[in-house]
């Protein structure tokens, strides 16, 4: 979709000279020069214009869209600033560094780097073709008042603004070859391990619950089995000593009958006594 | 001094007097509880373990395990304290071998919960004992004449009570010069939470005790 925003300009420039006056590109050119979208998208190396889409400004010099710029707005890479453009998309150094930290390897950091910087490239076409949209909305009110012998042109250019040419990739296929990317690159990142060895389950929190987490298969407390005795001296023939209920009794009736012969015999003492 | 009929008066005084002590005394002795049927708490006996139930009659009834403190087994009259008693090492006087064996009561009426075992009603089998005598007067004479479905109560000493059935028929004859008890015990049925062990068989003078063993199953009523 960023192409058409390249493409179209070109294709009305073509026809420019054979149409003049033609309100249509008059206003499409209007359009397109408040258009901030197309000097600040850092791709399409394979495009008609490089010098627009390359980020790096590698080819800063005179261009057949340069009337359509902003005057030194691509080779001092400030287009960001001030007109509503996006910069183009770059990994924080404070995410490199934490794939660093990680153990990545440079080799690995600079893949998902770049994977990242492509993703959010498509991010942002995404978001500018909202504005195309607006744009293209007003320039068909237009073209309704243009000459009918250039509406065929104006149309095909139109179209083949929406449709990335050869080697070109849209916003979604940035996207997805963006993440693409940085799947590709992780994979490499992660080291192979030997066969037959399992990996580490470090990072996994079930591996190593808390604390506080019980585990989910903890062994519920099993009664001991019990070993029962095999000897049992209950038999007895004769009653133990140590029942004691029968003693008692016996020596409280004893008692009484020590108590009645004393007291018997101290009685027939007495009556002795007084006869005498 | 006064006379009555040449009766010493005070003589006769101090001969009532005396008498009276010993009637005193008798009945203190005779009137005291019986120990070997009035329930009492066992030695170490606790609070029941396991949750309890109100049922008719203000009981309590166990649903879980208890320290038992006392037996009731109305088919054969059976009414008296569980005493705690562990492991005790004896002589087999039949084999001459050292063995480990429960400990046993006592009293020949009173009955005794192997306290290296589990609880009643915990899941896993007590086992109670009771001496058996040839004589009679033991508290598990009768053990061996139980049929199943027979009710068995064991209380804590609090009074929640444990109810049981006899589970199926006595098994006596285990040789105490095998290991037929152990075998018995340790191949218990599933369902027995209480085993009842007395002795059986003849009684030997020079051995001190009967041949056999004698072993009833109960399984707790829910």
């Amino acid at each position: 979709m960023t192409a058409a925003l390249v493409l179209v300009p070109v294709g009305m420039a073509r026809a420019a000279p054979e149409t003049p006056d033609n309100p249509v590109t008059e206003a499409f050119d209007d359009a397109t020069a408040e258009t901030p979208v197309v000097s600040d998208l850092p791709l399409d190396p394979g495009t008609e214009e490089p010098e627009v889409t390359d980020p790096e400004g590698t080819d800063p010099e005179g261009t057949e869209s340069e009337g359509t710029e902003s005057e030194g707005t691509e080779s001092e890479g400030t287009e960001s600033e001030g007109d509503g453009t996006l910069p183009p998309f770059e990994v924080p150094a404070e995410l490199q560094a934490l794939f660093a930290q990680a153990g990545f390897s440079e080799e690995c950091i600079e893949g998902v780097s770049a994977g990242l910087e492509q993703f959010g490239a498509g991010l942002a076409a995404l978001l500018d073709l909202e504005e195309y949209a607006a744009e293209l909305e007003a320039f068909l009110t237009e073209l309704s008042e243009a000459d009918p012998a250039a509406l065929p042109v104006l149309i095909e250019d139109l179209l083949t603004g929406f449709v990335p040419s050869e080697g070109e990739a849209g916003p979604s296929e940035d996207i997805i070859g963006g993440l693409e990317l940085v799947l590709a690159s992780l994979e490499t990142c992660v080291p192979t391990l030997p066969s037959g060895e399992e990996p580490e389950p470090e990072m996994s929190p079930v591996a190593h619950p808390t604390p506080e987490q019980p585990a989910p298969h903890a062994p519920q407390p099993v009664a001991q089995p019990v070993a029962y005795l095999g000897y049992a001296p209950t038999g007895a023939d004769a009653p133990r000593a140590d029942d004691t209920s029968v003693p008692l009794t016996a020596l409280g009736g004893g008692l009484v009958l020590v108590a009645a012969g004393a007291a018997g015999y101290g009685m027939r003492g007495r009556a002795v006594r007084t006869r005498d | 001094m006064r006379y009555v009929r040449g009766i010493d008066l005070r003589a006769a005084g101090a001969f009532l007097m005396v008498l009276a002590a010993g009637l005193a005394l008798l009945l203190v002795v005779s009137g005291r509880p019986d120990a070997d049927t009035a329930p009492r708490p066992a030695p170490g006996a606790s609070a029941p373990l396991a949750g309890e139930t109100p049922a008719l009659a203000g009981e309590m009834v166990a649903t879980g395990a208890i320290q038992p403190a006392s037996l009731s087994i109305p088919a054969i009259d059976v009414d008296t304290v569980v005493e705690t008693r562990g492991t005790v090492q004896y002589e087999n006087p039949f084999t001459g071998a050292l063995v480990d064996g429960y400990g046993v009561p006592e009293s020949m009426r009173t009955t005794s919960w192997w306290s290296d075992g589990p609880l009643p009603g915990s899941g896993q089998m007590a086992v109670i004992l009771g001496h058996q005598q040839a004589a009679g007067g033991a508290v598990f004479d009768r053990l061996h004449t139980l049929r199943p479905g027979d009710e068995i109560n064991l209380r804590d000493a609090n009074g929640a009570v444990l109810r049981l059935q006899v589970l199926g028929e006595p098994v006596t004859g285990l040789d105490k010069a095998t290991s037929a008890l152990a075998e018995t015990l340790n191949g218990h049925p599933p369902e027995a939470d209480v085993a009842l062990v007395t002795c059986g068989g003849e009684f030997v003078e020079a051995a001190g005790t009967s041949t056999d063993n004698t072993v009833v199953f109960a399984t707790v009523v829910r």
